[in-house]
């Protein structure tokens, strides 16, 4: 009876614990600038982007569905954004050992086959996606940039409104979050939310 | 008589169950939502899942035992809300419920117009799944959980809930 009284009591104690995890970055936070591995072999931060008025920052992974739904679009903005200034960071946050589809040589591997253009970033230790709040894959930080170099979130969300078909798209939200921030203004939808993957932390 | 009749029933009805939980209702996300205004002494206990979600697969187990432990007539209704994408209901979806010989109830519902109104089933979701909302009668009653969950997780929440009015 004990026994049984305490196994409840330790999972009603994981359980609020669990729900208890601090919740990241909202809109209008600095964000922190951060040094992670990239499929190069070289540590890499956004401030070796000095030109970038600001970035496109991307939790996404190898395995997740709506992460390779959205691999093409995630190309294709970088390559139609870099120029424009606001490049793609992207950041694998799983723990390989969770999903081993998504250990650092199987993103060397994706990377190479599909073309990324853009860094692809291994958070070893998770603490990047626990201080920006990403919860699951894909999941989008827009970051501008100012004259002093601080970073500051603009949108947190999706990409558009339609993982599963392109063409069927009606809002695309961080795009449209871009154009805003590029001319200086605030997007007008600042946080959408998408079905995802969960992020797939380290068992403690 | 009466005896054959009734073991007649029995062989039936459960023939019917298990016939229509090797399959999936499609439902809209106003359907959806019904689940959780709903005004009845029904506990739900709805969880969000896919296929291809690691996480989910391994607490589907947890969730069966649930609603083979309350079940039948009791107040606690488990329901299996599938978030797969529909071009791979015949190939994929269908087959695993087949092969996992699911028996609690398997909904299906478009994750783009969900994806519009995910707000509405609980403002903590981010959109990880897996995610399990509890609803009772009232706002009390309520409970949402984005993560995986253990056997023991779910039952002690859901005796919690019982006992809200």
């Amino acid at each position: 009876m004990k026994k049984i009284f305490f196994s409840i009591l330790f999972s009603t104690l994981t359980f609020l614990t669990a729900q208890a995890q601090q919740d990241g970055y909202a809109v209008g936070d600095t964000a922190k600038d951060f040094s992670l591995l990239n499929i190069n072999g070289k540590v890499f931060s956004l401030n070796q982007l000095a030109q970038a008025k600001g970035y496109i920052v991307i939790f996404t992974c190898n395995h997740c569905p709506f992460s390779q739904a959205y691999e093409q679009r995630i190309i294709d903005l970088d390559k139609k954004y870099t120029p424009l200034g606001y490049p793609v960071v992207a950041i694998n946050p799983n723990d390989p050992v969770a999903e081993p589809e998504d250990s650092y040589p199987n993103m060397i591997k994706r990377a190479k086959e599909k073309g990324y253009t853009f860094p692809y970033l291994l958070d070893s230790t998770q603490q990047t996606a626990k201080t920006y709040g990403a919860k699951r894959t894909p999941h989008v930080y827009l970051l501008s940039k100012t004259a002093a170099n601080i970073l500051k979130v603009e949108y947190i969300g999706a990409i558009d409104d339609n993982f599963d078909d392109p063409a069927a798209v009606k809002e695309k939200h961080l795009e449209k979050a871009i154009e805003a921030v590029s001319k200086g203004a605030k997007p007008a939808v600042t946080v959408t939310k998408a079905i995802g993957c969960g992020i797939k932390w380290k068992k403690p | 008589m009466r005896r054959v009749f009734i073991v007649l029933l029995f062989v039936f009805g459960f023939g019917a169950v298990q016939a229509q939980s090797s399959g999936i209702t499609e439902i809209t996300f106003d359907q959806l939502l019904q689940y959780k205004t709903h005004t009845t002494d029904t506990i739900y206990v709805i969880n969000f899942w896919a296929t291809w979600c690691k996480p989910c697969v391994e607490e589907l187990p947890a969730f069966e035992k649930l609603n083979q432990m309350y079940g039948g007539r009791s107040r606690v209704k488990v329901l299996l809300v599938n978030l797969d994408s529909k071009k791979n209901m015949d190939t994929r979806i269908l087959p695993f419920i087949r092969s996992k010989e699911l028996k609690s109830k398997v909904l299906f519902t478009d994750v783009v117009e969900l994806n519009q109104r995910l707000e509405e089933i609980d403002p903590a979701w981010s959109g990880a799944i897996p995610a399990t909302f509890f609803s009772g009668k009232t706002a009390a009653a309520k409970f949402f959980y984005e993560g995986q969950m253990t056997f023991e997780e779910l039952d002690v929440k859901v005796r919690q809930l019982i006992k809200i009015k």
